[in-house]
């Protein structure tokens, strides 16, 4: 049976003003697979993570050409609500940014903010989100303190927990562990291998081992150009373009 | 972009050189074993026995270099097909370079009989073993895909020289079994099928070499395929 492809991105132009970022990007994203983003600083991967939330809307001379489908419908449609897609598109960034509150409070902040009321669903969620983020036993007796007492790896999975409350399809991750020390970054890695069975990942990262560890999938990127996209096995023994080769076998630079 | 030669590159640089000079002690080998039977000359064999131990010492050190390379740092695509490669062809070479000293201490065992009654029987498969084990380091210094494919194609052809050269030497010990010579006819023969199984596995392993050099120019195995792809350019 054919791979269900979550989001489909055909001809995707990017504009910051009159800067051109990104050209003709084409490629599918399958649904319930990892899919890593590699390139050099600049190539255009990280502006291509933001555009499949919209969050480059916050930059007020961003501007996009193209079709970005998520679940066959258009995200930079005038009809598509953005909290909505946002809700549906989750986002982890490179630095760890928990709320000043407390455990409890950062990862239930969005279901509070959806509308959910009630302390007994509000705590199975919380301890859900916690557990599938692999941090629940770290922080169970601890729920009530500040998330700003956690190590950086444990606000990361927190941050992680956060954006699964609101229990998105597609989590996007901006070099989740690139602050992180080698255990605190496995553990992070371990939860991006478990949560592909719910959800869809799409992660940027400069750690070519990372990309391989963690992704079914791989997309180059270089110079705003989508290079070469394959599965992440064969993009790291064989890949069929030279500047992939050259690129994660570091002899560019 | 602006190419580089990262430590990684020069590290890769230092173990295909080693490679390469293990095949050139191994390719002695060979070659001096081979010329040792046909002529007798039994200090070229002691050197082909003596020499292993070196052989043995660059396969150590090459299996060092490349899970050195491998733990350290990690290679991906052509880097990676390379290590991966080079730890299998130094097993071939290491026991390439066994069959030298096999074929060696047979002339060390038949001194004053050589050259060999049956080294006629045996000569196309040894020039048949030369010049496979050239073709495959050739291949495998040059990268050339299209000859280690070629190579790996003609192992039917390896088979039948075998069986040829077994034939001729069955024929030689089994003819006239009742005359005196017998004992020795047998006793020479025995060791023309040890010497046939030695050259043949050479011709064998240069193949696993072809193939490995295959596997490196273009990321594909071809190790028990029966109909191997064409190398791509």
């Amino acid at each position: 049976m054919p791979e269900k492809q979550k989001i489909r991105v055909a001809h995707v132009d990017f504009f910051y003003g009159e800067r051109q970022a990104l050209y003709d990007v084409s490629l599918d994203f399958p649904e319930n697979r990892v899919t890593a983003l590699i390139g050099p600083s600049g190539c255009g991967k990280s502006t291509f993570l933001r555009c499949l939330n919209r969050m480059n809307d916050l930059v007020s001379s961003a501007r996009v050409k193209g079709e970005i489908l998520l679940d066959g419908e258009d995200i930079n449609s005038p009809r598509t609500d953005v909290v909505s897609l946002r809700r549906r598109v989750g986002m982890v960034f490179q630095k760890p940014n928990p709320f000043p509150k407390s455990v409890f409070d950062n990862v239930a902040y969005g279901l509070r903010v959806n509308g959910l009321k009630k302390q007994a669903a509000l705590e199975d969620a919380v301890e859900q989100s916690l557990r599938r983020a692999a941090i629940f036993e770290e922080v169970k007796d601890r729920l009530h303190e500040s998330a700003l007492g956690l190590s950086g790896g444990q606000q990361q999975r927190l941050c992680i927990a956060r954006a699964l409350a609101v229990e998105p399809d597609v989590l996007l991750m901006d070099e989740p562990a690139s602050a992180l020390d080698p255990i605190a970054t496995q553990k992070i890695e371990e939860s991006i291998h478990d949560l592909k069975n719910l959800l869809t990942i799409i992660i940027v990262t400069h750690n070519m081992q990372q990309a391989a560890r963690v992704s079914d999938k791989t997309a180059f990127f270089y110079m705003g150009k989508l290079i070469e996209y394959d599965d992440t096995g064969q993009m790291f023994t064989r890949p069929s373009q030279k500047q992939t080769e050259e690129y994660i076998t570091g002899r560019f630079g | 972009m602006n190419k580089k030669e990262t430590q990684l590159q020069q590290q890769i640089a230092v173990l295909r050189t080693r490679l390469l000079i293990m095949c050139a002690a191994v390719g002695i080998a060979v070659n001096e074993a081979c010329e040792a039977l046909a002529t007798g000359n039994m200090g070229r064999a002691a050197a082909v026995v003596d020499g292993d131990a070196e052989i043995n010492g660059l396969e150590n050190e090459i299996d060092a270099l490349a899970l050195s390379i491998l733990a350290l740092n990690q290679p991906v695509a052509h880097d990676l097909r390379f290590v991966v490669a080079a730890l299998r062809i130094v097993i071939d070479l290491e026991r390439i370079g066994d069959e030298a000293v096999s074929i060696a201490e047979r002339a060390l065992i038949l001194r004053g009989i050589l050259p060999l009654p049956v080294g006629e029987a045996v000569a196309p498969l040894r020039d048949a073993a030369r010049n496979l084990y050239l073709k495959a380091v050739d291949a495998f210094r040059e990268e050339d895909a299209g000859i280690a494919l070629q190579m790996c194609r003609n192992d039917e052809e390896t088979s039948q020289l075998e069986v040829a050269a077994l034939h001729r030497v069955m024929d030689y010990f089994c003819r006239e079994l009742t005359d005196d010579s017998t004992g020795e006819r047998l006793y020479i023969g025995m060791h023309g099928i040890l010497i046939c199984r030695a050259l043949n596995r050479i011709c064998r392993r240069a193949a696993n070499i072809a193939e490995q050099t295959y596997f490196i120019a273009q990321g594909l195995n071809i190790k028990h395929v029966p109909t191997a792809p064409q190398p791509s350019a």
